[in-house]
């Protein structure tokens, strides 16, 4: 890798009587609320979402407030028109609709105020299928790659998405549950259970540099070998979309922008400008950038039998378990979940009388830990995927 | 006897024995007389009843001699030669007839001219007996009368002619040979005046006659000569050093430079006044006290570069003794590159910049290193809390050739260790720097000069990148005068500056990075007198550039990097220079000046060409050609007109004026704020075109109470074109095609410098106010990125107010204290404004660029130089530097940066020097 985190410069940060303080900018007149337009209109066989949001003060803390009430339309270059519906909290969706290839599409937004939004027409462009999703064992971990091509030499500006699901356990298995004041067997495996996130990266690639348009293990994702992702089994479902050359590069300054965001010589941020504007008030600024996307998907799965025998750091290092006397059952701390019934030697408390007498009793005991080291569900679903091998 | 009365004594028989010259056109008495084995006591008696001769001697010197001679009608010269022939009796005759007997010694009675030159006097002959006769005596009380005497030049004419003479010469130190730049020679009627070069060499033409001859300047005594010019000639002065300065001696050297000179512009300084200004770590230190003159800038504190009205960190020359330094700081800019005890003098040029210099747009730093002592050896040096140095001088020819040579290093790790974080006190920093000097005198035409300088910092933090850089330089001067009228400067050097990063942690990764500019020059400069208004300064210069943009290479047999090799570049800039000052009148000076360059982009290389008028991209090059060595590939070329004029308002007012045009072929690229030893330097090529600047500068000077305070006011206005910027995170380096994230953008700065300064005095120092605009803009249609919708904004070191408060007070000989204060505007930053939620991550939306500003900056610091005794005679001269940097400990934001934390976004302001900081430096030499 490139030296790209210039290290060096952290030593300004400490140098000899150097100090970080906590600073307020100066009251920034910020534009109010701006209007965020965030999805794309989906060409394919899916429907198409698009969030309607406000930007946010920088020391707000509460989620960005939704936009509600609007009329979202795409309307293509024939004057096609059709509309989203509001399915609540800004969220508009779309039933896929037929969107014809070589035509252009555009976004029309009039808000509950009055307000009214377009963007520039776009042009459908066809995403070719991912031709694999690779993996590498190297540097220490799992890299996953992305292949594919594209025939026509048409395509050149792509981005990537990825939701990686993978199974876990818990620290400790229960087997007994506390129900009506009673510990009974569990019915509901809260041990194995499945998490899935979405990446949050721009992931973005062109195959500009070569003579034809070819992506060649493209690197996804870069998973450590004590990723938690890699203990049982992992899947990632990556998928494509065909860019065009403008928003190709909306996306690599927004990613360049703000992604690298506290390190001191971070080249200048700059002002980003999207294919949205306000039609009722061209000085207003609007962020987002609409595009007619098709989809292209693939899904792999990992095994950790697949991979070299990695100490993986679960998360659960912490967990401890203790053993309490059923006899005292309740009270059990909050926040405790019972694992197993157990034999176990109490230690006699109280005043001694009779100092024969043995320091321990043998009795039945429940072993429990913190719901958290044992409900795996804290961390992800109990429901096993539709689409899990 | 105290130095008036011997002064007033020497007066007054240099007075006698210059009647006694007058008188001894007059016939001469003549002996005639047969002595046969009389006293010399009868002789004498003899010789003074028949001539006007009249005897002094000491008859114990004389009551052993016999007389027999004779003569006939014979001078007595003759007859005495004649009489103490092997005797050890000499004598000597005055034009009033005194004869003087001694045995022993001869007894002079009149100073021979030219006596106190090593070389060929004005107009007699070298005087070997003289010169030893007076070895032993105090020169530097003789050398007042030599003010008084008059000196011919030339070939003696009965009268004198019509029309105009040329005296050229050489001005050096009497005590140690060195000669002496930039002294100042004039006549006041006319007021001709003209300058030592930089081998102490002048030629002056004045019409011919008698004149009094003035020579000043900085740390010598004032002198002057009185001359009756003839005709062409020569004549060479020595100056005596300061010491005598300490008895009350004001010096008052270049005191109305300012007012006086065509250029403007320009900042002097001098190693004494940069000593004296506290600096962080206590060493002086030359860039930070450039920083205070008015017009100059930087980013902030511990940055390396600076800004000189308005101009990028790149468009400023560096010259260290001809040298162009291309990294001058170490230590994160914490130290500038420069050995304060190597230095003689700083110049800086703003505006008005000579033809003479080109190639970077916005200034022109001229460094220049002291002449070794050529009489005896001496040495001194200094420690810090993080650096040691130690320089040497002195003859290896004695009179002919001298050396010094000086080093300075960090000699701990100290100032990592004392952090507490395991990852910075596991790791090193340091520096080290070495400078040589020779100077060798072939003869008195021809003059050698060798400097060589390496510059090398090392650092690497606790994880295992271990950064590295390295200034590298060599030049070689030969200064030769042809003739009076002509002289000339030949310098071929060469420099480089490379930097590399390497890990070698895992083997598998295990990467060099380095980084290489390479440059040599040769050039000629001549300077002609053709007549005392019409000074020619003409030249020619060729450099050849070798970059080497970046090689990423696999470090070890185990490591798996690809290699990773930017094409390397190649490139010849050369240029033809005139200038000439020209005294329109006494009034009005004129200095017209024209640089022609021209620079060759050359092969091997191959280069990509991009549609017209669309931006280029990476993936829409149509064409990429391959060119071989030799090939040219592109071309560029220009006039540049240096322009600047002067007018004399009265004795100490003048106003100035200077258009200039610069040229830049060779650019930093660097879209961090400031300098990091990564950046990466670039030649125009096909894509990248070279930067040209305009700037109009108008200027008023005047002198208050005689010179004692200077002030100025200059007000400029400059464009810029071809300023480089950047798309939003452009990768610079390793980056093959990096013609696709340049930004062309344009800039302008206007400003107004106010400056008052007392140069001297028990206070002096100065003080300056600088209200100055320095912004950018970037509308070029064919960029592929718009910022601030092509609207100009100001650049990041655009900080109109400016004010800097330099004192320096003397309590007596030993102690001095010295205050600085220096406010500034915040530099502008760009800030976000709003976040907000896009495709289920946090974004930020940033203003236009630069529209704040971080919080002002004002920083004072103090400082006391404690000397030891003041004795000449003495082992080693110490002293004590002890100063406290920010008096006040104000945290000044260095930079303001925001980042997420928890779902919400927090501003944070870095102060690198937030609180006062005490240092302690001991300086020695012997």
């Amino acid at each position: 890798m490139l030296p790209k985190n210039y290290v060096w410069l952290y030593i300004l940060l400490l140098f000899i009587s150097s100090c970080v303080e906590e600073y307020l900018p100066p009251p920034i007149e910020a534009p109010e609320g701006l209007l965020v337009i965030d999805g794309y209109l989906n060409s394919g066989q899916e429907a198409s979402t698009i969030v309607l949001s406000r930007t946010q003060n920088l020391a707000d803390t509460v989620n960005p407030i939704a936009e509600t009430g609007a009329r979202v339309i795409v309307q293509s270059e024939q004057q096609e028109s059709y509309q989203f519906m509001e399915t609540g909290n800004g969220v508009y969706t779309l039933p896929a609709i037929n969107v014809v290839s070589g035509q252009k599409y555009r976004l029309q937004i009039l808000t509950a105020s009055g307000q009214e939004y377009e963007s520039e027409y776009v042009a459908v462009k066809a995403t070719p299928a991912i031709d694999s999703i690779s993996w590498k064992v190297e540097n220490g971990g799992l890299q996953l790659y992305a292949n594919t091509h594209d025939e026509q030499n048409n395509t050149w500006y792509y981005r990537w998405r990825f939701e990686e699901t993978w199974q876990y356990t818990s620290a400790f298995e229960s087997t007994m549950d506390f129900v009506n004041r009673q510990l009974v067997p569990r019915s509901e495996d809260i041990y194995r259970c499945w998490r899935t996130e979405p990446s949050t990266n721009i992931i973005i690639g062109s195959s500009t540099r070569l003579t034809r348009d070819v992506i060649q293990e493209f690197p996804l994702q870069f998973l450590p070998s004590d990723s938690e992702k890699l203990g049982i089994r992992y899947s990632i479902l990556v998928r494509q979309y065909a860019l065009s050359k403008e928003s190709y590069e909306y996306l690599q300054k927004l990613e360049k922008n703000t992604e690298n965001l506290g390190t001191l010589f971070d080249p200048q941020p700059s002002q980003l400008t999207g294919n949205l504007r306000c039609v009722s008030d061209p000085a207003e600024i609007v962020i987002g950038y609409f595009d007619v996307l098709a989809e292209q998907q693939q899904r792999i799965f990992i095994g950790k039998e697949q991979l070299p025998a990695w100490a993986v750091t679960t998360g659960y290092e912490a967990c401890r378990n203790d053993t309490v006397d059923v006899m005292d059952i309740p009270p059990l701390p909050s926040g405790y979940m019972f694992i197993e019934k157990q034999w176990f030697y109490k230690p006699i408390t109280g005043p001694v009388r009779d100092p024969s007498a043995p320091l321990f009793v043998y009795t039945e005991g429940a072993v429990i830990s913190p719901i958290s080291c044992v409900d795996c569900r804290t961390r992800g679903t109990n429901i096993k995927p539709d689409f899990w091998q | 006897m105290n130095y008036f009365n011997r002064l007033v004594l020497l007066l007054v028989s240099l007075f006698l024995f210059c009647n006694a010259a007058l008188c001894q056109t007059t016939n001469t008495p003549l002996i005639s007389g047969d002595f046969v084995d009389v006293s010399f006591r009868q002789f004498v008696d003899e010789v003074e009843s028949k001539t006007p001769y009249f005897f002094y001697y000491d008859s114990a010197h004389t009551d052993t001699l016999r007389v027999t001679i004779r003569v006939q009608e014979k001078p007595l010269n003759t007859v005495l030669r004649q009489l103490f022939n092997g005797k050890e009796l000499y004598f000597a005759i005055d034009a009033q007839n005194r004869v003087y007997i001694s045995k022993g010694n001869v007894i002079r009675t009149e100073l021979p001219i030219g006596f106190f030159e090593n070389t060929e006097p004005a107009s007699t002959t070298y005087d070997v007996a003289a010169l030893d006769y007076l070895e032993d005596k105090e020169k530097s009380k003789v050398q007042a009368s030599l003010a008084n005497k008059l000196y011919e030049i030339g070939k003696k004419t009965a009268s004198i002619q019509e029309g105009r003479a040329t005296i050229s010469g050489q001005i050096r130190s009497a005590e140690s040979g060195e000669p002496v730049i930039g002294a100042l020679l004039f006549i006041e009627q006319p007021r001709i005046g003209v300058a030592t070069d930089q081998l102490g060499n002048y030629s002056i033409t004045l019409p011919k006659g008698r004149h009094e001859l003035k020579i000043k300047n900085v740390g010598m005594k004032d002198t002057r000569r009185q001359i009756m010019l003839y005709a062409d000639g020569k004549l060479d002065i020595e100056l005596q050093n300061e010491v005598v300065a300490l008895n009350e001696v004001v010096v008052q050297a270049e005191k109305d430079r300012n007012v006086t000179s065509v250029q403007m512009g320009v900042e002097r300084l001098d190693i004494k006044t940069i000593k004296q200004v506290p600096t962080v770590f206590g060493e002086a230190d030359v860039l930070k006290v450039v920083l205070t003159l008015p017009g100059v800038k930087t980013v902030g504190e511990g940055s390396n570069g600076f800004n000189v009205r308005g101009g990028a960190t790149d468009q400023n020359l560096i010259l260290f003794n001809e040298a162009t330094i291309y990294n001058p700081s170490h230590l994160f800019g914490f130290f500038s590159a420069f050995n304060p005890d190597i230095i003689k003098n700083v110049e800086l040029y703003k505006s008005g910049i000579p033809a003479k210099y080109g190639g970077r747009l916005s200034s022109v730093l001229e460094i220049n290193s002291r002449d070794g002592d050529k009489k005896k050896f001496a040495g001194s040096g200094g420690i810090g809390l993080i650096t040691g140095r130690l320089t040497l001088e002195g003859p290896i020819i004695k009179d002919k050739t001298s050396f010094i040579v000086g080093a300075r290093s960090t000699y701990s790790d100290w100032l990592l260790k004392q952090l507490q974080n395991a990852s910075f006190n596991r790791g090193s920093a340091s520096f080290y720097d070495v400078n040589l000097h020779i100077s060798h005198e072939v003869n008195k035409n021809n003059n050698l000069h060798f400097t060589g300088y390496l510059s090398r910092d090392r650092f690497q933090l606790g994880n295992d990148t271990l950064y590295g850089y390295r200034n590298q330089n060599a030049t070689l001067r030969w200064a030769h005068i042809f003739n009076n009228r002509l002289s000339s400067e030949f310098t071929g050097g060469f420099s480089r500056y490379q930097y590399d990063v390497s890990s070698d942690k895992n083997p598998v990764n295990a990467y060099d990075l380095s980084f290489e500019v390479n440059q040599s020059s040769l050039k000629a400069d001549f300077s002609y007198f053709l007549a005392e208004r019409h000074n020619i300064d003409f030249g020619v210069s060729t450099l050849y550039y070798k970059l080497f943009p970046g090689s990423y290479l696999p470090k070890g047999s185990e490591s798996f990097i690809s290699p990773n090799i930017v094409e390397p570049e190649q490139a010849l800039e050369s240029a033809l220079y005139v200038s000439d000052e020209f005294e329109v009148s006494p009034k009005l000076s004129v200095n017209i000046g024209l640089r022609y360059s021209l620079f060759n982009y050359l092969g091997p290389k191959n280069v990509a060409y991009y549609p017209i008028g669309i931006p280029k991209e990476e993936g829409n090059s149509i064409d990429t050609i391959a060119y071989t060595r030799g090939d040219f590939i592109k071309t560029y070329h220009g006039p540049e007109y240096r322009l600047s004029a002067r007018y004399a308002l009265n004795q100490s007012t003048s106003l100035k004026a200077s258009y200039n045009k610069m040229r830049q072929y060779m650019h930093m690229l660097s879209n961090t704020t400031a300098i990091s030893p990564t950046d990466i330097w670039k030649l125009s090529d096909v894509h990248v075109k070279p930067q040209i600047g305009d700037q109009v500068s108008v200027g008023l000077y005047k002198n208050f109470f005689s010179g004692a305070i200077e002030t100025s006011v200059e007000t400029y206005y400059k464009t810029m074109a071809n300023f480089l910027d950047y798309k939003s995170g452009a990768l610079l380096i390793l980056n093959h095609h990096i013609e696709t994230d340049i930004i062309n953008a344009e800039g302008k700065a206007y400003g107004v410098e106010v400056m008052v300064k007392k140069p001297a005095g028990k206070l002096n120092g100065w003080m300056s106010y600088t209200y100055s605009r320095s912004l950018l803009r970037a509308n070029d249609p064919v960029n592929a990125e718009v910022i601030n919708q092509g609207e100009y904004y100001p650049s990041n070191f655009d900080k109109p107010h400016d004010f800097t408060f330099i004192g320096n007070y003397k309590f007596n000989r030993r102690i001095n204290v010295s205050l600085n204060f220096t406010y500034s505007t915040g530099r502008p930053i760009t800030l976000p404004l709003a976040k907000y939620s896009q495709g289920g991550a946090q974004r930020i939306y940033y203003s236009d660029r630069n529209q704040y500003r971080i919080p002002d900056y004002y920083r004072a610091d103090v400082a006391m130089n404690i000397e030891g005794s003041h004795k000449i005679k003495k082992l080693a001269h110490s002293s004590w530097t002890i100063s406290i940097y920010n008096v006040t400990g104000r945290r000044n934001a260095y930079s303001v940066y925001f980042t997420s934390e928890r779902g919400s976004i927090k501003g944070y302001k870095l102060s690198i020097f937030g609180m006062p900081i005490p240092t302690v430096t001991y300086n020695f030499r012997f």
